[in-house]
């Protein structure tokens, strides 16, 4: 059997800078916090190469290079590069274990189709660079990696077969304790060959129990089974800007590199995005969050991004934007089959998006299906958004009740009126309709909600003037009103 | 003179060399209004723009654009309704035709005009109406004829029929132009819709000249 392990060295500093991959040549460097306490964390080649080196000062570091970037570590954005780097090598093996940050385990099978150097092109993709260890045991494996980042070649991939043949390779990378390091040091031990060399028993005498996990490490000898994890549900991407964004355009271009990472990510898995959390922070400490329902679950990038350009395009915010977080929810692609004698749609994803603007235009309660309330209360009823789901049953045209009469063009809101009455309705005067009654109608008399603070009643008159309008005229205490126009 | 000869000269070879390529035939859709259906030679055309005008406030317009909605919906198809003055109730519509209406509630008439642009560029919806009768005629009339001709460009080349209802003659530009003129008392608030139908008067008051052709397919399978 054979184990493997997946190591992106700088794992913190790569989190960060997964958004802007191109910074990765320049010196950058990545400090703990902001504030007077910060220090460096971790740096880029070139920053090394100015003299940069962790544990400074931020003001240090910049003495020693004045072009240098400053990154905040982000907790937030090494959680999504993990997530990244489990995906990555859960398309290679179902065993996998996230052994440390920037680190993960997995049961090498090549059998499966497993072959490194498609495992690291697919986390490259992720704007991650790693190193592969291969190895008979994880430990062995973890040093493989290690010893691998050592190397000058193209591909940061290492296999060995027993531990002999990590003898050559500095004594760091079996990361013994502090003292212990210091002390080997002195008495000249600089390889793992010379460690291994000296015994295990010279080695707890000399140097106490700390010793012997180093030393079994250093020849292999160690087997433990992996702790394996579970497919995440969730896809997400974030965030922390270090300059907060103030317009939609450079907005917009970071929305779209997340958002081809997620579709990424979600594709490895075969599965597509059902719905997209959009998720802004602000300057202020408030935030906003939407909900994007995709009509039809797909793995286009453009169309994705085309649902939230298009609602973005009308957004407006009183702060800056500081944060970004962009989670998908997975879905299967649909296989869904069209109903004989419904007519669906030409475009799906071109009708959600023209609803998304006219809602955008209009504002979200003008734009949709309307649906009657329980209610007696005249003009009672609420908008309903077009859904993307498949159609619920609804019972055939024949088995719903039909509309009587001519239908009514109601006035929103009521227009005033000034009415005539002996002691019904002789003369109408408005803004709408004037003239003299012809014929009458009712009073017809609506009331409801009488145990409620909403309790409502007036009454109704259905009029013909003598123009040959009908209409229809609401008595109220406060007056009369007409309610609409026959038609 | 010379010059007068050669030019009409020319002209008459231009005439006699070019041909218009010949039309494709007109598709259309039966509304089941037979009226309706006889006047427009077979039914509401595709890739039109009609203009249904009504000068009285009670005429039935309603009553036929709630026909011609139930008509689509019971087809499997999903209308839209632009409403420019947000006058359509839910409540004396088919309960049918609720399940199935896009209503686009709008306030202006440029609002309605822009609704019914981005509707037109869609083009999902086979059967749009833009009901405008509850704007104001000043409103309408700061509405450039462009705007309607450009409506009228777009339309075209799609299968999606735009009625738009006006309180009078407005669009210059419109495939066809249709009046109503009927009146209905008190009696036909309790009467059936179909046999009110029948008591539409409806004229073409203009038609551009209808391409022969067949329709291509009934309105049942859309």
């Amino acid at each position: 059997m054979k184990y493997a392990v997946l190591w992106a060295p700088d794992f913190a500093l790569q989190a960060v800078l997964r958004p802007e991959p191109e910074l990765r040549l320049q010196p950058v460097a990545l400090i703990t916090e902001q504030g007077p306490r910060g220090r460096v964390f971790q740096a880029t080649f070139s920053a090394l190469q100015e003299g940069v080196l962790a544990g400074m000062a931020p003001s240090q570091a910049q003495a020693r290079c004045p072009r240098l970037l400053f990154k905040t570590r982000s907790p937030a954005a090494e959680d999504c590069a993990k997530a990244a780097m489990l995906e990555c090598a859960l398309g290679v093996s179902p065993w996998v274990e996230d052994t440390a940050p920037g680190v993960c385990s997995l049961r090498w099978e090549p059998g499966f189709g497993a072959d490194p150097a498609r495992l690291l092109e697919a986390l490259a993709k992720r704007s991650l660079k790693g190193c592969l260890g291969l190895a008979p045991n994880p430990d062995l494996a973890w040093l493989a990696a290690q010893a691998a980042a050592l190397g000058n070649g193209p591909v940061f991939c290492r296999e060995i077969r027993e531990s002999r043949e990590l003898h050559p390779c500095p004594l760091k990378l079996l990361t013994p304790p502090t003292h212990l390091s210091e002390v080997l040091d002195q008495w000249g031990v600089r390889t793992i060959g010379d460690f291994v060399a000296l015994g295990r028993e010279a080695l707890l005498e000399r140097l106490g129990p700390e010793i012997s996990p180093v030393f079994e490490r250093a020849v292999g000898r160690v087997e433990r089974p992996l702790r394996q994890v579970t497919t995440p549900e969730r896809y997400e991407e974030h965030l922390d800007l270090e300059h907060a964004i103030e317009t939609l355009e450079p907005l917009l271009f970071l929305i779209r590199r997340c958002l081809g990472q997620l579709v990424l990510r979600l594709g490895s898995a075969w599965l597509v995005a059902g719905e997209i959390h959009l998720r802004l922070g602000f300057a202020s400490g408030g935030f906003y969050q939407r909900i994007f329902s995709v009509p039809s679950p797909t793995g286009d990038e453009d169309v994705l991004f085309g649902m939230l350009h298009t609602h973005l395009e009308n957004f407006r915010a009183e702060h800056p934007v500081t944060a970004l977080g962009l989670s998908a929810v997975p879905s299967r692609a649909p296989r869904q089959q069209f109903a004989l004698f419904e007519s669906a749609l030409r475009d799906p994803h071109q009708f959600f998006e023209t609803l998304a603007r006219l809602q955008a235009l209009l504002g979200e309660d003008r734009v949709g299906r309307p649906e009657l309330e329980p209610t007696r209360r005249p003009d009672c009823f609420r908008m309903r958004p077009v859904s993307a789901a498949p159609a619920e049953y609804c019972p055939p045209a024949e088995a719903l009740p039909g509309a009587l009469g001519l239908s009514l063009r109601r006035f929103r809101p009521l227009v005033a009126a000034r009415v005539q009455c002996s002691p019904q309705p002789v003369f109408v005067e408005s803004a709408e309709v004037n003239g003299p009654v012809l014929a009458v109608q009712g009073p017809v008399v609506l009331s409801g909600d009488w145990w409620d603070r909403a309790a409502w009643s007036h009454r109704e008159w259905d009029v013909e003037l003598m123009d040959g309008v009908l209409c229809r005229l609401r008595e109220e205490p406060g007056g009369w009103f007409v309610e609409g126009i026959y038609d | 003179m010379l010059r007068a000869a050669k030019i009409l000269h020319l002209r008459e070879l231009i005439q006699g060399h070019s041909q218009a390529p010949p039309s494709a035939p007109r598709a259309y859709s039966p509304s089941g209004f037979p009226p309706l259906d006889s006047l427009l030679e077979g039914g509401l055309w595709k890739g039109a723009l009609f203009e249904l005008s009504s000068p009285a406030k009670t005429s039935g317009a309603s009553l036929l654009m709630h026909h011609l909605l139930r008509l689509s919906s019971q087809q499997g198809q999903h209308p839209a309704l632009i409403d420019g003055s947000d006058t359509f109730d839910p409540q004396s519509a088919d309960r049918f035709l609720l399940t199935r209406l896009l209503w686009i509630r709008c306030q202006k008439a440029a609002d309605a005009l822009r609704c019914a642009d981005l509707l037109l560029r869609d083009g999902n919806l086979p059967l749009v109406f833009l009901d405008l009768r509850g704007n104001s005629r000043e409103e309408l009339r700061r509405i450039p004829a462009p705007h309607w001709y450009r409506l009228q460009r777009m339309v075209e080349p799609t299968a999606v029929t735009l009625i738009a209802l006006t309180a009078h003659s407005l669009i210059p530009c419109a495939d066809v132009r249709l009046c109503l003129e009927s009146r209905f008392g008190l009696d036909s608030l309790e009467a059936d819709p179909q046999a009110l139908l029948g008591r539409i008067h409806l004229h073409v008051v203009r038609k551009r000249p209808a391409r022969l052709g067949l329709p291509i397919q009934s309105a049942a399978l859309g």
